[in-house]
This record gives structure tokens, sequence and C-alpha cells, in this order.
């Protein structure tokens, strides 16, 4: 019955259109370099099987986002940097290629706690060096830094 | 301290006007010796944990530090292993609740690339850092040229190239004592 209810309430989440925004908090202040995102931000076995965690922006409660960097900063209160949102748009992902298909998938992948969270996975099934080039080719998608509290100011505004 | 102070203060005093003290000392080295063995006999130690200064196979950084290359402009290399034991130290859910450390052999092995690597002459520096799965990555990025090059757990490293020419490389499983392509160290030469 539970499960039922679930369901139901996951289908009322409307499949992630292209022309919606994705943000994606950065826990480690080590994944930004220079002002940059680097490759490690995006792990290889994010891309293979368990998905790039994004935010859905027109359906996310942000207080989820702010619980989330609060909890990470408290476990490890040494990483005290401002943390950082990538604010980027899905269709241009979506259209990204690897030898002529798709590169990714970029789908809504609702949670009981999270019903914005959406995922990127590789489209195909390939070995590390080739995952590698596909987070380089995600990487300059995910340069539109903003910190998070300037972005919660924004949104509250 | 000069060498013969050093003897003193190590070795005991056995002249033949002190008999006593000989016997004594005799006595109790083999005492010590006794319970070493017993100790190599009955226990197995644990690995010790890694850390900043000290590795399984590497040299202790401290040692290296004090040697006789103290220019801190020449010594890269060790800024680099040092980054490296840093990310040792890291511990599961480092990063995302369920991220996980490199692991000691992921350490290691990102250790011997390091000293290899360095050990080709003048070369730009690379980013090193960790990603969520545990991944130990060396990054080079200028114009034109991009690196990503990482160990997970295993003897192998990955890569993906991109030269200034335009001109793709990538290698899903690389053996340590592989050399890599002269392009690529060609790009990541200061000189270049």
């Amino acid at each position: 019955m539970e499960i039922e209810q679930q369901d139901k309430s996951f289908d009322q989440v409307p499949p992630l259109s292209d022309d919606e925004w994705l943000l994606r908090l950065y826990f480690s202040p080590e994944h930004i370099h220079n002002g940059e995102v680097v490759p490690t931000a995006i792990s290889l076995s994010d891309l293979r099987e368990r998905g790039f965690s994004l935010d859905r922006e027109s359906i996310v409660n942000t207080e989820i986002i702010v619980t989330r960097a609060e909890n990470q900063r408290v476990k490890k209160p040494e990483n005290r940097a401002e943390p950082f949102l990538s604010r980027f748009e899905c269709c241009p992902v979506r259209k990204l290629k690897h030898e002529d298909k798709p590169a990714f998938e970029v789908k809504e992948s609702p949670m009981d706690e999270n019903h914005a969270h959406a995922h990127i996975l590789s489209a195909q099934k390939l070995g590390d060096g080739s995952l590698r080039k596909l987070r380089n080719q995600l990487i300059p998608h995910l340069q539109g830094l903003v910190a998070l509290d300037a972005y919660i100011k924004d949104r509250q505004s | 301290m000069s060498s013969a102070k050093y003897s003193e203060t190590l070795i005991p005093n056995t002249t033949a006007a002190d008999p006593v003290v000989s016997t004594q000392s005799v006595t109790q080295i083999g005492t010590t010796v006794a319970c070493f063995f017993a100790v190599l006999s009955t226990t197995v130690s644990a690995p010790s944990p890694i850390t900043m200064f000290r590795s399984v196979t590497g040299d202790r950084l401290d040692i290296l530090l004090a040697s006789t290359f103290t220019d801190k402009a020449d010594r890269e290399d060790l800024d680099a292993i040092a980054r490296i034991r840093i990310l040792g130290t890291y511990e599961d859910g480092w990063n995302e609740p369920t991220s996980v450390a490199p692991t000691r052999q992921t350490v290691e092995y990102a250790e011997r690339f390091a000293r290899n690597l360095f050990g080709l002459g003048e070369i730009v520096p690379p980013y090193i850092s960790a990603s969520g799965d545990g991944e130990i990555n060396f990054y080079w990025k200028s114009a034109g040229f991009i690196l990503d090059l990482g160990f997970r757990d295993g003897s192998s490293y990955s890569y993906y190239a991109r030269l200034p020419s335009g001109q793709e490389i990538i290698e899903d499983k690389v053996a340590l004592s592989d050399p890599l392509s002269k392009e690529i160290i060609d790009s990541i030469r200061k000189s270049a």
C-alpha cells in the first residue's frame, strides 16, 4: 500500500524537459580549482552506473540543498569553504554526442525525500578512458558557478 | 655529535676493569633478544596508516625533504607526493555521503606514477585531486591541451588526452610500467 502511494506520488513528477535548468552542488573545495570545476567533480562510477546527481531548479525545495550542504559541512568541518552550485540548462547536455550517438542520458529520478532529483548517466557502455572523455565534454557546461548563499538569497528575493 | 661520542651512548662499556657491568649488559641483551623473537613469533602487525610522512613503498617524506635537494623550486615531485599522501588520509564519506576514500593500493600506485613522471625532467605539475569513487587524478589543462589521467584500484591507470593538434588519445588500461606517448610527454614538459 505504501509502495503504491509512493509510486503514485512519483507519477505526479513531470518528466525532465529540455528547457529546464539543473543544479549541482559541490561538497568539496578541491573540485573547484582556479574558479573552474575539475573532472574529479564527476566520478566515473557516477557516469557509468550510479548517475551524477542533480536537482531540477523548477521544482526543487531549496531547503533540501541547504540542508545537504550543511550536513556535509558538519561532517567534515575542515572543509568550511563556501559551497557552490553549477547551474546549467538540460538541452545542451542532451545534445552532446559520443561517436555520433547521444553521449548522456539526462533524466528525472525522483526520490522519497527529493522529488526534484535528476541524474546524468553515460548513454553507452564505455571503458574508463572514454568515460573520461565524456566528463571532459560535460565539464564546460558546469562552469556557471554560483555561491549557494547568493543563489538562495536571489531565489528568495 | 662526534662519532666517538655517538658510539659511547649506544655501546655498553665492557672493559675487563668492570666485569660486573659487562655481565649485566650481556644478560640484558640476551633478554631483549629473546623478547624480540617472542614478539616476532606471536604477533602479526597491522598495516600502519598512510600519513603525509609515511607510505609503505616510498621513502619517508621528511627524510627526502631533509636530503641534499633543498631547493623548493626543484622539488615539485615532493609536493605532488605530499598531496597524494593527503588524499590517502581521506575517509569514506569525505565528499558525498556515499563517496569512498582512495585505497592504500591506489595511493601507492599514484605515488609511483608521480615519481616516474617527475623523473622525466621538467614537467608542468598536474592538479592532483580525488573523486568520489576513490580515484586519484592527475589533471593538466592548458591552451588546446587536456590530460585527465587517474588511478582507481588496480595496478593500471586510464586517461583521456586531447592534444593541441586536436588529436585525442583514449586508454582504458595502461600498466604503470608502460610509458606515456611521446606526444603527451612533449605536451606536459615545461618547455612545451
